[in-house]
């Protein structure tokens, strides 16, 4: 304990080296602009700072990496949470309470809770990662394709609980999500599904398009609708009230601890990652939170669990790569790219024989933490004013921030037309009262969803029972089935209420 | 889907032959969609795959997913026409919330026009784009997104729009690169100048 | 809106005008290339098609003295970049990084392009394939591995890319010869490497240079080489070859334009590549990825080269 902190304390002061420390807040700043801009992906901007550390030293260039990496998790909240724009699916959970907090005049306040949000959830994940990092990587590596469906279907189930209107509208609204995920070249056999012989579709739906999409561009044209009348807001409380107090905080505790640790075991679990953290955090406390009756409505918990989850994944992820030379996601493969680029192989070894380097890294983690939530706290004021300029002219803005975003994916037209289509789609669905989120979250993690199921079934001659007899995968059924009862009786409770 | 805002419970009882109606109404978004699962699930049959010995297919998992949202389907629409009474169609957590909204606020004011209007002029930017280029389209698009928002500052709009475009392109052809359409002659002059005024090689 | 509209034409007209000049001076210039050329990887970022894109592009823009912007359009095994190379004019302002993998497609009968449709600028990497196992695997040997196989017909499970893949031909090519293993295809590289590491399978079917953090961390170990002969790197390891199984599909990575490009820009190109292959920071990119050193074919040779795996391919790929 005394060692790692020593270790720790010198890798503090190599952090305020001014190369690395110069890197950290490059990294840091990058990666919020990325996470800012739709279509930009995290590791899209990864890779296109990449070049740039040929030159450096290890060091100081996989601080780089990291920084915009935890950054990344924390941009996408500004845009998901003013306009209702994800810049990465990590943010969808955040604009359900988010946007509705902002759009009841406190978009200050609502990005404040990302704020404590990021920052305790990223640096409790920070300190179990340094304390952790060999005995969880090894837990990392018992999870295989059955634990991974087990995994992403509870984040399905959890949405569907959500229940903004019926429970059948959800259903219906998640299993066309599912079905956009087939369309493409499935992973497995190579064929062509859905594909109507248009090369692009080949390629699958981008769920960017049907998230920017849906949720983006339908809520330009709803507020169009309405001649962009909708009462000013901002104004109300473009006051102090940006952070949350000390107290407010402490009522959330719960919600801190639970989507924290969660985050941090999901981000340790290869490719699973942010976004089903961020997810399943929601969905976990929607279920079992104390106010799990107001989640939606814009209460803070709905912010706090998936912006602390996917903070807290980052610690969880950094733990694999470090400690197996796993790569989890897109991101630290290209940050294992840049580890090897200098000859240093991430392993077993690695805390053994580069112990000064990896706890510069772990020290790092900790520094670009806060770096970036101070930067956040900065951004918030002039942020929050862009509010106060016409609508026309911000959702003009807007709608071409869309459009770079559909452009630049895949670089394709098509998929500009992919997502006025799913624009036009999330305006009907808002109209008719259908929920969006089961469909979108059904896109993005229907592919994940359908490859761990086929690879379960593959792996164990197509016995489906091993869902249920591999533990960790059956605590984890055992949950879904709970998630999805739950709603089922309430539903028909509130309807015999109803009659009587 | 009921388009007025008045829950259903608040509606005083109706004759006989309205609820049948009614009955209908409910079933008939159902019912499209059980025809559209439908006809996937007859595509799914013909995907074109090399089968191996005693594995699932590629055309398994979207059959299960069809199947489901076949029996969601089903039920909703049995539901709808077997049910007595009309009850309300109180479920989700969120939905008493936003009953209070309604309530609260009146009805906002709409403007059919506006809507088509805004989505005439994104179509039209989808389809010109390709010929126009970015730069170009993107300029229109904001200049044009302004005036329809029912905004009339001139100057703001046009300054706006200006600095607007070459914000985008600095930060898309210069800053990352992306392949953002060039257009066609002689437009993709204006894509090239612009790309030469921000020094892009 | 209508003023608004010959508002609009007329600013339109002014920045014609202002352009008349830089139109003349774009016409005037032949010399190839004189505006980027777009450098598609039909992959998404990070991978080793991604990783030879970047560094050969920024090797070729010190060459030629104009960028090689990389632009990933991943899908569909690379069908969908492609699909947008095919799409471009054939005139030498687009090329395509095209792999092993893709070129598998060829081999089934509804390939959605020919090889006719590109012509092969030059072939940049050539690494052969390994069959893995993890370091405390109880199959010391390929000879261990292959008596399991043998005596329990599909009971080991190896990790692939996928069915339909050059991983499944080399496969279907063993169980033809008696060594029926179960393949469990994961498309995602990171999947896949856990999945043996952490003994979901038995064994894993990859290149050396993708999993070279695990070799050198002693945390997987070959245990056969698909190949003529053994690899420098590994002594120890068998080659299919000396074992009597004559399958050999290496992993390799080539640059194609569309077919119908000028032959003296594609001379330009290989010629400018040639130089590229010959340079140092590439020399040990090639080590880094366990490549052989070898590998740089120019445009003749390396039309020739694709046409023989292809013939291997399907000559490889599974009967039914």
């Amino acid at each position: 304990m005394i060692e790692i902190l020593t270790q720790l304390g010198a890798g503090l002061a190599n952090c305020f080296t001014p190369a690395t420390f110069a890197m950290l807040a490059a990294g840091i700043v990058v990666g919020l602009l990325v996470g800012v801009l739709p279509g930009l992906t995290l590791v899209m901007g990864v890779i296109l700072v990449l070049p740039f550390t040929y030159k450096m030293d290890v060091t100081a260039s996989v601080v780089l990496l990291t920084a915009m990496y935890i950054s990344g998790t924390y941009g996408g909240a500004f845009t998901s949470i003013l306009f209702r724009i994800p810049g990465e699916p990590i943010h969808v959970p955040l604009l359900w309470d988010g946007y509705a907090m902002a759009r009841r005049g406190q978009p200050a306040k609502a990005l404040g809770w990302t704020l404590v949000a990021a920052l305790g959830g990223g640096l409790l994940s920070a300190v179990i990662m340094v304390l952790l990092t060999q005995p969880m990587a090894t837990f990392a590596l018992r999870f295989s394709s059955p634990e991974y469906f087990a995994i992403v279907l509870f984040g399905l189930a959890s949405v569907i609980a959500l229940g903004r209107g019926s429970l059948a509208n959800a259903l219906i609204s998640l299993f066309l999500g599912l079905m956009i995920g087939t369309v493409g070249v499935d992973a497995i056999y190579g064929s062509h599904r859905y594909t109507f012989g248009m090369p692009l579709l080949a390629d699958g739906i981008e769920f960017l398009v049907v998230m920017v999409g849906a949720y983006g561009v339908g809520e330009v044209l709803l507020r169009l609708e309405r001649g962009f009348a909708s009462k000013p807001i901002g104004k109300v409380e473009n006051a102090r009230t940006e952070l949350p107090s000390m107290k407010e905080i402490g009522a959330l505790k719960g919600t801190f601890l639970r989507s924290t640790i969660l985050g941090n075991i999901i981000g340790i679990v290869p490719g699973a990652g942010a976004t089903i953290a961020s997810f399943v955090c929601y969905g976990i406390e929607s279920q079992y939170g104390r106010r799990k009756k107001e989640m939606g409505s814009g209460v803070p918990e709905g912010i706090v669990a998936p912006q602390a989850a996917a903070t807290a994944s980052v610690g969880g992820a950094l733990v694999p790569l470090l400690a197996l030379g796993i790569p989890g996601s897109g991101a630290t493969a290209v940050i294992l790219g840049a580890f090897m680029l200098h000859g240093v192989q991430p392993g077993p070894q690695v805390l053994l024989s580069s112990g000064p380097m990896v706890y510069t890294i772990f020290a790092s983690v900790f520094l670009g933490i806060l770096l970036m939530c101070l930067l956040g706290f900065f951004a918030i004021r002039p942020l929050v004013k862009i509010l106060d300029f016409p609508e026309a002219v911000v959702s003009a803005f807007v709608m071409i921030l869309c459009f770079v975003g559909a452009l630049s994916i895949r670089n394709n037209v098509t998929d500009l037309w992919l997502m006025i289509g799913f624009g036009g789609v999330g305006y009907a669905f808002e109209k008719l009262k259908f929920p969006i989120a089961p469909l979108v979250l059904g896109a993005i993690l229907g592919p994940l969803a359908e490859e761990s199921f086929m690879n379960s079934m593959i792996s164990f001659s197509n016995d489906w029972t091993v869902f249920f007899t591999r533990p960790i995968s059956a605590l984890v059924m055992m949950l879904t089935a709970i998630a999805l009862v739950l709603p089922a009786i309430n539903q028909m409770r509130a309807r015999r209420g109803a009659r009587a | 889907m009921p388009s007025s805002p008045i829950p259903a419970s608040l509606v005083p009882k109706r004759s006989l032959k309205l609820m049948d109606t009614n009955k209908l109404k409910k079933a008939g978004p159902y019912a499209v969609v059980l025809v559209v699962t439908a006809a996937l699930y007859g595509l799914a049959g013909q995907i074109d795959y090399t089968p191996r010995h005693a594995q699932l297919g590629p055309d398994f998992w979207p059959k299960l997913c069809l199947a489901l949202a076949a029996l969601t389907c089903l039920y909703e629409i049995g539901r709808a026409l077997l049910r007595k009474e009309d009850a309300a169609e109180v479920s989700g957590i969120a939905e008493a919330l936003d009953h209070d909204q309604i309530e609260a606020e009146a009805p906002p004011k709409e403007y059919p026009a506006l809507l088509a209007a805004g989505a005439g002029l994104t179509l039209a930017y989808a389809v010109l784009v390709s010929v126009l280029g970015f730069v170009l389209a993107t300029f229109g698009y904001l200049v044009a997104f302004m005036y329809f928002g029912r905004y009339r500052n001139h100057l703001v709009i046009w300054i706006a729009s200006l600095a607007g475009t070459f914000a985008f392109a600095a930060v898309f052809l210069k800053l990352v690169y992306v392949s953002l359409p060039r257009g066609e002659e002689p437009f993709a002059q204006v894509t090239q100048l612009v790309m030469n005024l921000l020094g892009v090689r | 809106m209508e003023a608004r509209l010959v508002r609009f034409g007329a600013a339109i007209a002014a920045a014609t005008t202002l352009l008349a000049g830089s139109i003349g001076t774009a016409l005037a210039q032949e010399k190839y290339p004189s505006r980027p050329v777009e450098f598609i990887v039909p992959w998404g970022p990070g991978g080793g098609a991604d990783q030879l894109a970047r560094l050969t592009g920024k090797l070729l823009e010190a060459e030629l003295k104009t960028s090689f912007p990389v632009v990933n359009v991943p899908g569909a095994t690379g069908g969908t970049g492609m699909a947008k190379l095919l799409a471009a004019p054939p005139d030498g302002y687009a090329m395509a990084v095209y792999i092993a993998d893709s070129h598998a497609l060829l081999a089934a009968p509804n390939a959605r392009w020919s090889i006719s449709d590109v012509v092969p600028v030059a072939v940049m990497i050539k690494a052969p394939s390994f069959l893995f196992v993890a370091k405390d695997s109880r199959f010391k040997t390929w000879a261990d591995f292959e008596r399991e196989a043998k005596a329990n017909p599909g009971k080991l499970k190896v990790a692939t890319l996928g069915f339909g893949s050059v991983d499944d031909f080399t496969l279907s090519y063993l169980e033809a010869k008696g060594i029926k293993v179960t393949q469990v295809p994961y498309a995602k590289p990171g999947e896949r490497y856990v999945s043996v590491l952490g003994g979901h399978v038995d064994a894993l079917y990859e290149q050396a240079g993708d999993v070279a953090q695990f070799l050198k961390s002693n945390q997987m170990r070959p245990i056969i080489v698909f190949g003529k002969e053994r690899y420098p790197a590994f002594r120890d390891v068998p080659s299919s070859q000396e074992l009597g199984y004559d399958i050999a599909l290496p992993q390799f990575r080539s640059i194609v334009v569309r077919a119908g490009t000028p032959p003296e820009r594609i001379k330009a190109l290989s010629g400018a590549l040639a130089k590229v292959a010959a340079s140092g920071e590439y020399r040990s990119f090639l080590q880094e990825q366990f490549a052989h050193s070898d590998s740089f074919l120019d445009s003749s040779q390396g039309a020739a080269f694709v046409q023989a795996q292809l013939d291997d391919m399907k000559r490889a790929a599974p009967k039914r």
